[in-house]
């Protein structure tokens, strides 16, 4: 597969372009694929909104990119060009000087990614003293001030306070302050969201579009929701079984989406304008094995619109009508008139931004 | 601080009260009357242990209490004065005395064998542990091997190894025959920990953010490793002064001029002599039984408040 190519209304040349990412492990049983050839290009400021169920490699794909997985057991292939930087060649030195400043990543339980037993202060000014060699109490001040950006009220006295002290909304606006604190580039969301109440998820993802505008900073946000990304990304890229299954401008995506997997997925989420008692559309069956995944179109054995040629050859990642914007992988996209929600693209992603 | 959460406000009387709910919770359980007697007992005995020398108590080997001037069949409780509070032995040594000068080396012993054994065992856990691969099965076979062997077996080999060399165990030799074979207890305990806590995501975080292997261990997994391994400790300190008493006592342990609570047992053990004078049995088996207690009682309040603090995460 070849490097996707930039969509026309990206301005300032790629800050991420990562081609053919694979990332293997090597487990008792076998190979497990979990990231399988994966590309893509993001442009400086721009959110990319990556969705697939679990296990569909999303979470891996992440931390690969970052270069955060075990070295041992883990086959990683492909090349990700960040900022002009080959990072695959890059040794640990280095690779830690681009960590914070470069790229950051919040996580998605905010109950283990924080510290339980270190003081919040310290875990923000850490890297701040790592990387910008500041002495602890302009740290300190520095940190106070991060915390009051991302909406912390009494920043002063939460920095001496510990994780166990503070309720999961306040504990994911920490670390997405330890992340922002050393002004990275480009952010990485793993499902900032899922461990969150419904009323605070909200309240996170504006925190993120906010302190993103802000700080012209591209994000790559990893969920399992749709509606999470609907309103938020600029590009969406489905993915199944470690490999991208179609990949579109956001609009474009929600209004022509061309692949099974998508308009099930879009389908599988409830929506306010049904009736009561509707009953809500699942996917049938579960994801494929992944260390001996099917000869054929991955999806397969769960699409509602599979023939023998799905079963034996593989599609490929191919544009739709010659644009290159919109790439899919089916060998039977979805024409218009069999699109899920209705005729007209709006209901179906404004009934998913709602949420 | 939950106030604001929902964004909107709340008059201040609530938030104090949602405040000092919060405060409450932080500051989990009380400790109770038991626990500082166990910590007074403790700490009254290493004041002594360390201020035995200057303390108003008379010297061992009181020239009054000779051999057999005082104590005759069922007359040991004669040698209860207001000079010997705790009664004087058929040495004429003033037990209240010895028991100190044992505490010393006791509570030296218990302590020094378990801070010998964290230093090396919980370093090589904690490092086997995060960094895994071969460096890890060679020191977690090895530590499998030494455990295999009875303990007992290999401790009274080792004692008596080092008595046949200089004539004599003192303390330090002793406190390395012991922590020699603590250590890979002590490997386990740190490793699983360790193990537990390198799988977490804030060592991910913390890697993300730039932090180098021996931050990530010393800053993030360590602070986390240290609190369960305190409790554990202080319930090894009570195991190990148990074990040096057993020995002692066995004639397997100190030796020379040395005096700890298990030689004490050991110079009054005897049917007959345990008759005559039982005291000498009795005062140090009481120091060694409230000492014991005491930790084992401090171990446990300690991981209690470790365990509210787990839930609390």
């Amino acid at each position: 597969m070849s490097v996707s190519p930039a969509s026309a209304d990206m301005v300032g040349g790629p800050l991420l372009q990562v081609n053919d990412l694979k990332t293997h492990f090597a487990t008792d049983r076998g190979l497990v694929r979990a990231v399988d050839g994966v590309s893509f290009t993001l442009a400086e400021g721009k959110t990319l909104g990556v969705v697939g169920e679990s296990g569909s490699g999303k979470s891996v794909l992440s931390r690969s990119i970052m270069n955060l997985l075990q070295k041992r057991g883990v086959n990683r292939e492909g090349s990700v060009l960040f900022d002009g930087t080959e990072t695959t060649r890059l040794g640990a030195k280095d690779s830690r000087k681009l960590y914070g400043t470069g790229m950051a990543m919040i996580f998605q339980d905010p109950m283990t990614s924080l510290n339980p037993v270190v003081r919040i202060g310290r875990q923000i000014t850490e890297s701040l003293q790592l990387h910008f060699d500041m002495n602890k109490e302009f740290a300190l001040g520095t940190a106070e001030e991060l915390l009051r950006s991302v909406g912390i009220p009494e920043p002063k006295q939460r920095l001496r306070e510990y994780p166990f002290q503070l309720s999961g909304g306040m504990r994911q606006r920490v670390v997405i302050a330890i992340a922002l604190a050393c002004g990275p580039k480009l952010l990485f969301a793993d499902e900032p969201t899922t461990a969150l109440d419904v009323t605070v998820q909200k309240q996170i993802l504006n925190l993120l579009a906010r302190q993103q505008a802000e700080r012209k900073m591209a994000m790559i946000l990893v969920t399992h929701d749709l509606g999470v990304v609907a309103g938020r990304a600029d590009e969406i890229m489905v993915m199944y079984a470690g490999q991208a299954v179609e990949k579109a401008p956001t609009d474009k995506l929600f209004s022509e989406m061309r692949h099974p997997y998508t308009a099930a997925l879009l389908n599988s989420i409830p929506k306010t304008s049904d009736p009561s008692h509707t009953r809500l559309e699942a996917i049938p069956g579960r994801p494929p094995q992944m260390i001996n995944p099917p000869a054929g179109c991955r999806f397969a054995s769960r699409c509602g619109y599979v023939t023998e040629q799905c079963r034996t050859d593989m599609p490929p990642l191919a544009p739709v009508d010659g644009d290159p914007s919109h790439l899919f992988r089916c060998w039977h996209p979805l024409s218009i008139s069999s699109r899920p929600s209705s005729a007209s693209s709006k209901p179906a992603l404004s009934a998913v931004v709602g949420n | 601080m939950s106030a604001v959460i929902s964004g909107t406000t709340i008059s201040p009387a609530l938030e104090k009260v949602v405040d000092t709910t919060v405060a409450e919770v932080g500051n989990k359980k009380k400790f109770g009357i038991p626990f500082y007697f166990a910590a007074g007992w403790l700490f009254l005995l290493t004041f002594c242990a360390i201020f035995g020398g200057i303390l108003p108590i008379r010297k061992t080997n009181d020239p009054d209490f000779l051999l057999g001037a005082n104590i005759g069949v069922g007359d040991w409780t004669s040698t209860f004065t207001k000079h010997h509070l705790l009664g004087v032995d058929e040495n004429g040594n003033d037990l209240l005395a010895y028991a100190i000068k044992g505490s010393k080396v006791s509570l030296m012993v218990g302590f020094g064998t378990v801070l010998l054994a964290f230093l090396v065992g919980g370093w090589g856990g904690m490092v086997a542990g995060y960094f895994r691969g071969r460096f890890d099965s060679v020191l977690t076979f090895l530590t499998n091997c030494v455990l295999s062997i009875p303990a007992l077996l290999l401790l009274l080999l080792l004692v008596s190894v080092l008595s046949a060399q200089s004539g004599a165990v003192s303390v330090w030799k002793f406190i390395l025959t012991l922590g020699a074979l603590s250590v890979p207890i002590i490997f386990r305990v740190v490793r699983a920990a360790t193990l537990q806590q390198a799988a977490r995501e804030y060592v991910t975080a913390a890697r993300a953010m730039g932090a180098k292997n021996s931050r990530v261990l010393i800053r993030e997994i360590l602070p986390n490793v240290v609190k369960p391994a305190m409790a554990f400790a202080l319930v090894a300190v009570g195991s190990v002064m148990v074990v040096e008493g057993s020995l002692s006592f066995l004639g397997a342990g100190l030796s020379g001029n040395t005096i700890s609570w298990g030689r004490m047992l050991q110079g009054a053990a005897g049917l007959g002599k345990l008759k005559s004078g039982p005291h000498a049995t009795f005062v140090p088996a009481a120091f060694l039984f409230l000492t014991v207690l005491s930790l084992n009682f401090i171990g446990d309040k300690v991981r209690e408040r470790l365990e509210v603090k787990q839930g609390g995460i």
